[in-house]
């Protein structure tokens, strides 16, 4: 009965989480658009970001150890608003909230949660002709936000440059630096390049894509994306899954999806996109407990909302 | 006396040196007083440099700006009459495809180097959207009546050839209205929201530039450009039409540029009056100077851009800022070809 009760109790919880995004996107869409032709200034600039993605089971081991078949829902809601101070720089501050709900009814030392509240805190500067940079820093909430101690907080460091070479081709280079992550700094690059009149390689991290232009609304597109961050689990995770080195354990959590998708501009403000494919790569790595846990592909959707006004 | 004498010839010094800026001033100093530049090295720009400056964000949604400087080596006059000559069409990275001047009044005949060719996927795009124009959601810039009779004729017959036609009967009827009426006779687009007008982008977009207006205002008064719409140019502009790729889609423009000395130098107006779609309208402003280098007369050339693009009303903060970086490098484009041009055809 106690099992039962968990069981829904944990689904309610995958559930709801994700619904508490309706709300927010209801007090936040409508008024987006039409307020920004309203204004007259073009000094502010907002961006909100919406993804819920569901994966489906795939079978997991621990260290060698079938542990069974994980589902997994996402959700990303990300807010920034963006005042030029000047004409060359540009504040950045907002939130982000991402939710990664497993399905933990298996045997595991899987967390069922693990996600991420966090503000953001930045800048845009054009520091020369073609080049210009973000950095944006992210302290928050790392973990099970259940149980919020001083090991949760954590302030990832993203930094990142691009350099415009013409309308077709631009070059990116990313930093991102954790202190806590096994990688505490992971470089990243990355091109745009228009080659052709419909298709564009968009080889950006996280979201790597080749792109084909249908008509001026509606992008089809074969892409990558990578989600990954890293948590602190429970005090008491360990214990509960027999393994008490994992208490208050820091985790690397990192997927790789690959699949079609389509993107479509419903309004010059708003883009929908909608894809599904498999995720190949899965890894729950609790890295300085040398736990690990790796999932089967298994086929994923997603769908997405980006808004700029 | 003689001290009466000296003192009215300082006076008369002072008088004449007084009013000298505006004719034979020191261009370096002149430039630095309405542009961007603050800082300008005259060895750098000897040597090719091309400065350049986004424009400050501007009030009206639609527009951007910005400004370059560098150095012709030819005297200012040749460099008017070299930009008049020259053929952009040479210029491969540019992606023109015709380009043309118009005599006053035009001649259905000067647009006959128009021409459609469907192999290229911009082209494409264009005989697509021609064929959709009576929609009214073709991302056409024209008026009801020019879509439906766009459309009509280009439905009458649809190839290539004829629906090139089509436009460039479109293109001429534009122009000859406009070189009988000036800016108060362009013929608004007719968007979903409401009748836009090009010559009203224009004014809007440089009425934002004190110091720019400021420096300009003779040739933007006898261009009518400042005024209202019932003003006619003073000026006699040189008028042209162009086809070329616009950020992977073929537009067609109508283009005029009026000139006027000002002492030793020249101040320049180049208008886009029509565009047919991907932007609303443009202008360039251009201020050259003579300036020497060693016993050559070169020039000192500032321009500025002035781009109104349905677009930009939705491009804020980062993607602006790089709108405008990549319209430098465009623009960067286009100069770099002119010159090349001055060095391998002198």
């Amino acid at each position: 009965m106690s099992r039962n009760s968990n069981k829904v109790w944990v689904t309610m919880k995958r559930i709801f989480g994700n619904a508490f995004i309706l709300p927010m996107l209801l007090v936040v869409m409508p008024g987006a658009p039409s307020r920004s032709i309203a204004a007259e200034s073009m000094s502010v600039s907002h961006a909100l970001d919406v993804e819920l993605g569901y994966s489906g089971r795939g079978v997991t081991y621990q260290d060698g150890r079938n542990v069974g078949s994980i589902d997994e829902l996402a959700t990303d809601v990300k807010y920034v608003i963006s005042p030029q101070i000047t004409n060359d720089l540009l504040l950045r501050v907002g939130a982000d909230w991402e939710r990664f709900a497993f399905d933990t009814s298996q045997t595991g030392a899987l967390p069922d949660i693990l996600q991420h509240a966090s503000a953001v805190v930045g800048f845009d500067y054009q520091v020369a002709d073609q080049w210009l940079m973000r950095t944006e820093i992210q302290p928050g909430i790392y973990g099970s936000l259940a149980q919020i101690g001083w090991r949760n907080v954590d302030a990832p460091l993203f930094m990142g440059a691009v350099y415009l070479k013409d309308a077709d081709l631009q070059w990116f280079f990313g930093l991102r630096v954790d202190l806590r992550s096994q990688y505490p700094v992971f470089p990243a690059l990355g091109f745009r390049w228009k080659y052709a009149d419909d298709w564009t390689l968009n080889f950006q991290l996280p979201k790597p894509r080749l792109e084909y232009d249908v008509n001026d609304n509606l992008q089809a597109y074969l892409g990558a994306g990578v989600k990954a961050g890293t948590f602190v689990v429970g005090e008491h995770f360990g214990d509960t899954h027999g393994i008490p080195a994992l208490n208050n354990a820091t985790v690397d959590y990192t997927d790789v999806r690959l699949g079609p998708g389509f993107a479509w501009k419903v309004l010059p403000t708003v883009t929908l996109e909608a894809e599904g494919g498999y995720v190949i790569y899965r890894t729950w790595d609790f890295f300085d407990k040398n736990v690990r846990l790796d999932s089967h592909p298994a086929p994923y959707f997603q769908l997405a909302c980006h808004a700029r006004f | 006396m003689k001290r009466l004498s000296t003192f009215f010839i300082m006076w008369l010094c002072g008088a004449v040196a007084a009013a000298a800026p505006s004719h034979a001033s020191d261009p370096l100093e002149n430039l630095k007083k309405f542009s961007d530049f603050q800082k300008i090295d005259v060895k750098r720009l000897l040597e090719g440099e091309i400065l350049s400056q986004r424009g400050p964000l501007m009030n009206f949604p639609n527009g951007i700006s910005i400004q370059m400087s560098f150095y012709v080596p030819i005297p200012p006059d040749e460099v008017f009459k070299r930009q008049q000559t020259w053929d952009p069409t040479r210029c491969s990275s540019l992606k023109i495809y015709a380009s043309s001047g118009l005599s006053r009044p035009c001649e259905p005949k000067e647009f006959k180097k128009l021409r459609f060719d469907p192999r290229e996927h911009p082209v494409k795009w264009l005989l697509e959207k021609t064929l959709a124009a009576a929609s009214g959601k073709a991302d056409l810039n024209l008026t009801r009546s020019e879509a439906h009779e766009l459309s009509a004729c280009a439905r009458n017959e649809t190839s290539p050839d004829a629906i090139s036609s089509c436009w460039a009967k479109l293109l001429f009827a534009r122009a000859t209205t406009f070189q009988l009426k000036g800016l108060g006779g362009i013929l608004p687009y007719d968007t979903d929201e409401d009748f836009l007008y090009p010559a009203v982008q224009l004014r809007t977009m440089l009425q934002e530039q004190g110091k720019i207006i400021q420096e300009f205002a003779p040739l933007l008064q006898k261009t009518g450009m400042l005024g209202n719409d019932t003003e006619v140019s003073s000026l006699q502009p040189l008028y042209n039409w162009s086809f070329f790729d616009a950020n992977h889609h073929a537009t067609l423009n109508l283009g005029a540029v009026y000139k006027l000395a000002v002492g030793d130098h020249y101040q320049l107006l180049d208008i886009d009056y029509y565009a047919s779609s991907t932007y609303y309208a443009a202008a360039t402003l251009y201020e050259i100077w003579p300036i020497h280098d060693g016993k050559k007369t070169g020039s000192l050339v500032w321009r500025g851009d002035f781009l109104a693009a349905p677009t930009l009303r939705y491009t804020k903060g980062i993607e602006r800022i790089a709108y405008g970086v990549i319209m430098i490098q465009e623009v960067k484009k286009e100069i770099r070809c002119f010159l090349d041009d001055i060095r391998t055809r002198p």
